[in-house]
């Protein structure tokens, strides 16, 4: 009996590992990390998954995650062969292992880009970026693109000591800074357009008691990002399947429905300069530790 | 006076520890339970002061009917039912007082006692206690310093601060060496004696039973196997006991 | 016994994908990585020690006041002394289900009520210290012999005497112990600070990991390495100190001074602390009242669950399901192993213990986040990541709980089968193993439950499991599927709690 079970177990251990030794055959991974500001709640990659691996002709294996570490490292150590990924996660990716942009999404209106806005109570005092000082600011997180990194570059570009002329706090989510802005706990909040449409069934009044004070630049949107070392054909193909699934009529139906993509672009590394400039002018320092 | 009226207890339903016993207990007297483990002897005590509610049955102390008080009056006449466990369950941490002062738990108003406020009858009463079984120079010790014999002196003490007129002493000698078991119960014998009070014992020791007790009462399989006056206790008897 | 324990290895095993294979071709990638971290940005050191006060500050007002809000609780929960049997059970169920909602969660209803800052990250890490200390108060209480508790009874004492003379004395020495191991908890796991706008050191790790600043955080989790080094070495000062502790009186008379000024202390710290709280809130009742009907408005929103999400509930839940329970099971092996080098009584050498406590210490500081995006670079998408990080995290805190418990295991025990003329090894597995077992499985048993949790948070990075789609919808402020999600994870919660108590059972 003793023995019996012994060979059992022998049996299931070698099928564990030649089960998974056999996951050698070619497959390409995608990650998708959805951007915290975009349009639409990611369900399932799924279904593009499926849409790529006919138009390629390789196996698509999809997984989505909502912080981008982790496909950042996988596209580096060749774990993520590609992923869409936010703009920020692009630059990370590119200083890191020389990952490279090879598209970028458009959004409803066709565009490439999308931008931050400064929104205040619709009764307050503040009319310009100059009323700002010695009010209470409340930004997202100190790791958030569109909540801190491009308002608060705004800010300092508008001669705003981030320091000295403001109090700022972080409210660890673009919904608690609007709500932040509608209980009066803060004067001004920085969110992505629109933040007041996604949480309407949360605060249903939040477009009469607010407006827009300003914009931010451009920010641009979300990437397709290849690892460094994939061979140029690949990430040819990879290129050409996905503008050939946004032509299609299904392709651009899905994209719309499931990501709010309405097409794609080809976008090289200069579109994201913007991102290194906003960044070294916020201090921070993207360069060291890698 | 304790009075037991066919008390029977019933463990989860199906396991009977008592069974049917009824029982009559005069003020002052010392009564030695005997029996082999698992005859019921534990569960029987534990029944007089209602920490085991039994399956039928009455318990009568004086004219009162245990069975049918309430939590409050229950809880005034657990006061003069001191017990006593083999384990000595004193608060390892507390000093000797505090552990002593728990005895007077029942005479203060919740909210007193639980800012560990006495007042000086208690520490009267406390102080005289740890006299009468020799502990007053360890009133200040912590208990867990104190050996096995002194544990259980002090529990001792605890239960006289009750001011009670019965005691239930629950194996308190079993997990003590020969001398220090001679020592507490010389104790009970005192306190027998001196205040009248009536002490129903559990001894495992049937010698200890025959040198201390005024009536020994035998249990078997949750029933009363004999009930003697402690000279008319035989061998014979003795052995079917134990078989 | 042996069998039993392999096959469901193999099995989980399989559930995660578990492959030595992957793991190590993995291995080059993963040292990438690890190296990066081998040079810690000391100059980063000065902000990392500010922000380490702030978060120190809160913490400790927050461990008090949660620890000695846990402690009525845990008095009406515990089975042993519950006045009513039907309270115990349903506080129980409601404080299971509380500890598993996310710290995402508890953010977004604090910021309604109390706005943004010190306040509500004091009540967050409070919520989290009154969750955890309350478990571990129920379970110690429920060891208190029932004998202790009748001798009480027997003098006539009210409940409330029981409590307060029989079963708070007893519980001193663990309180202290409680409230380190929670003030520690508190201080890793502050990432929630950052939520409410409290700042702290968790949110300056997320942004360093955001920003891929290997260094920096190397500089953090040595900072973290030390706090924790030394919350240990005070906690067990304290506990000594206590164990030492001399009544100072000579007479009734400084007795009774004694008590009194005993009593007053502890009334004046807990003035002091309920002063300090009132004080630091500074909202006017209008916006109380706003933020608490937000509040209730979010809490209604997640009663109205939505069905129609089930089938990614029951994927999602699938994986952190075996992700917790194969963590535990291989970080419990792994620290049953580990326990025994580290053990000053069992281990052969003392530089063994010095070089295994080492070992441990490391295990249990780094954050499980930043261990499974090492694996995930090693490893790739998938349930393997995070499994493996949470097991390293798992082998490392049972390790040191075990220990602990090793050493303060009988010596008799031991030397009883050593005269026996056997090795070390043996009288471990004859000796002391079976007679620290069930505290060893009630510690792994507490592990499981906060793996679940810690699971739900791993995925956000795609390590698999449930988190991903949970912090989504919270952050979409989708309340009717969170309330689906959260409810989800509180089934499988208590199903491995009776899953559990049924194993535990069968095996005593």
């Amino acid at each position: 009996m003793k023995k019996l079970s012994i060979l059992l177990i022998l049996i299931v251990l070698m099928g564990t590992l030649v089960g998974c030794s056999s996951d050698q055959e070619e497959v390409i991974r995608m990650g998708f990390v959805p951007m915290r500001d975009g349009d639409k709640l990611i369900e399932s990659v799924e279904p593009l998954a499926t849409l790529l691996t006919e138009e390629i002709g390789i196996k698509v294996e999809a997984f989505t995650a909502t912080n981008y570490v982790g496909v950042v490292e996988g596209l580096g150590s060749g774990q993520v062969d590609f992923g869409f990924i936010p703009p920020f996660a692009y630059v990370l990716a590119n200083s890191e292992s020389n990952a490279q942009v090879i598209l970028t999404a458009l959004n409803s209106s066709g565009a490439s880009s999308y931008r931050s806005q400064f929104l205040v109570r619709a009764d307050s005092d503040i009319t310009n970026f100059n009323d700002i000082k010695g009010k209470r600011v409340a930004f997202v997180d100190p790791s958030s693109t569109s909540g801190y990194l491009f308002p608060g570059a705004h800010l300092v570009a508008e001669g705003i000591d981030l320091e000295k002329d403001i109090q700022y706090f972080y409210s660890g989510g673009h919904d608690k800074s609007l709500q932040l802005l509608l209980n009066g706990d803060v004067d001004v909040a920085t969110t992505f357009v629109d933040v007041r449409q996604r949480y309407e069934k949360d605060f249903p009044n939040a477009q009469e008691e607010t407006r827009v004070l300003g914009y931010t630049q451009d920010i641009p949107n979300i990437s397709v990002t290849v690892r460094g070392d994939l061979e140029q054909e690949m990430q040819d193909k990879i290129q050409n399947a996905l503008l050939t699934i946004a032509a299609s009529e299904e392709g651009a139906e899905l994209l719309k429905e499931l990501f709010n993509m309405y097409g794609f672009a080809v976008a090289t590394d200069e579109d994201y300069q913007v991102i290194r400039e906003t960044a070294a002018s916020m201090n921070v320092d993207l360069k060291a530790g890698n | 006076m304790v009075k037991l009226e066919n008390i029977s207890v019933l463990y989860n339903q199906k396991t009977l520890a008592v069974d049917d016993i009824s029982l009559k207990v005069e003020q002052g007297e010392f009564l030695g339970i005997i029996g082999l483990s698992g005859s019921g002897k534990s569960s029987l005590l534990k029944t007089i002061n209602l920490l085991v509610k039994p399956s039928k049955g009455r318990i009568y102390v004086d004219e009162t009917d245990l069975t049918k008080l309430k939590d409050n009056s229950l809880r005034q006449i657990r006061r003069e039912i001191g017990f006593i466990f083999q384990d000595y369950n004193l608060v390892e941490r507390s000093s000797v007082l505090e552990n002593v002062l728990v005895g007077r738990l029942g005479y203060k108003s919740s909210l007193k006692s639980f800012f560990g406020l006495f007042d000086n009858n208690d520490y009267k009463i406390a102080t005289e206690a740890l006299e009468q079984v020799g502990l007053k120079e360890k009133t200040f010790v912590r208990a867990d310093q104190l050996s096995g014999g002194q544990k259980q002196r002090v529990a001792i003490a605890k239960t006289l601060c009750q001011n009670p007129k019965i005691i239930l002493a629950d194996e308190p000698v079993s997990s003590l060496d020969a001398s220090s078991a001679q020592i507490v119960m010389d104790y009970f014998k005192m306190i027998n004696e001196k205040r009248k009070i009536t002490i129903m014992i559990n001894l495992h020791d049937v010698n200890l039973a025959k040198k201390y007790c005024s009536r020994i009462i035998a249990l078997k399989n949750g029933r009363i196997f004999f009930d003697e006056k402690v000279g008319d206790v035989d061998d014979q008897q003795l052995q079917e006991l134990y078989q | 016994m042996i069998f039993f324990l392999i096959m469901s290895l193999v099995f989980l095993g399989l559930m995660v994908n578990f492959s030595f294979i992957k793991i190590y071709k993995g291995i080059p990638s993963m040292y990438n990585l690890f190296e990066r971290m081998m040079s810690p940005n000391l100059a980063y050191g000065q902000e990392v020690f500010s922000k380490l006060l702030e978060t120190i500050e809160i913490a400790v007002t927050s461990t008090i006041m949660g620890v000695l809000l846990a402690i009525p609780f845990a008095l009406l929960t515990a089975r042993n002394i519950t006045p009513n049997k039907y309270i115990s059970i349903g506080l129980n169920t409601l404080f299971s289900f509380l500890r598993t909602i996310p710290n995402l969660i508890w953010a977004a209803l604090l910021v309604s009520i109390f706005s943004i800052g010190q306040l509500p990250g004091m009540m967050a890490l409070t919520i989290t210290a009154f969750l955890i200390s309350l478990k571990l108060f129920k379970e110690n209480i429920e060891t208190i012999s029932e004998n202790l508790i009748n001798s009480t009874k027997s003098v006539g004492a009210t409940r409330l005497q029981i409590l307060r003379h029989c079963v708070l004395p007893t519980m001193l020495e663990l309180t202290v112990s409680v409230f380190f191991m929670v003030f520690e908890t508190n201080i890793r796991s502050a990432t929630v600070l950052g939520l409410v706008g409290a700042g702290g050191i968790g949110q300056i790790m997320w942004r360093d990991l955001n920003h891929l600043r290997y260094d920096n955080l190397a500089t953090l989790i040595l900072m973290l390495f030390i706090t924790i080094l030394t919350i240990d070495g005070l906690s067990l000062l304290v506990r000594n100190q206590i164990k030492k502790t001399y009544i100072p009186c000579k007479s009734i008379e400084s007795h009774r001074r004694f008590i009194i000024f005993r009593g007053m202390t502890i009334l004046v710290i807990f003035l002091t602390i309920i002063l300090g709280v009132f004080n630091s809130i500074d909202i006017n009742m209008l916006r109380f009242k706003l933020g608490l009907e937000q509040a209730q408005s979010m809490i209604l929103r997640m009663f109205y669950i939505d069905l129609t999400y089930l089938p990614r509930l029951l994927e999602g839940i699938k994986e952190s399901f075996f992700i917790a329970i194969f963590s535990t099971l291989t970080g419990a092996i792994g620290a049953l192993f580990l326990s025994f080098f580290a053990a000053y009584n069992t281990s052969p050498s003392k530089a063994m213990v010095l070089i295994s406590k080492g070992i441990t210490n490391i295990l249990r500081t780094f954050p499980p986040i930043v261990t499974a995006i090492i694996f995930f670079r090693g490893v790739g998408p998938g349930p393997l990541a995070g499994s493996m990080a949470l097991s390293i995290y798992t082998t490392g805190v049972l390790t040191k709980l075990y220990s602990e418990v090793i050493e303060h295991s009988h010596e008799n025990t031991k030397n009883s089968i050593l005269s026996t003329g056997c090795s070390n090894l043996i009288s471990f597995r004859h000796g002391i193993l079976p007679q620290t077992l069930p505290t060893f499985i009630s510690l792994v048993l507490y592990r499981l439950e906060s793996n679940i949790r810690t699971s739900t948070i791993l995925g956000i990075i795609g390590a698999g499991g449930i988190g991903t789609i949970l912090s989504m919808n919270i952050t979409w402020r989708n309340w009717e599927r969170v309330g689906l999600l959260i409810l989800g994870i509180a089934v499988m919660v208590m199903i491995i709690d009776s899953l559990s108590y049924y194993l535990r059972k069968r095996m005593s």
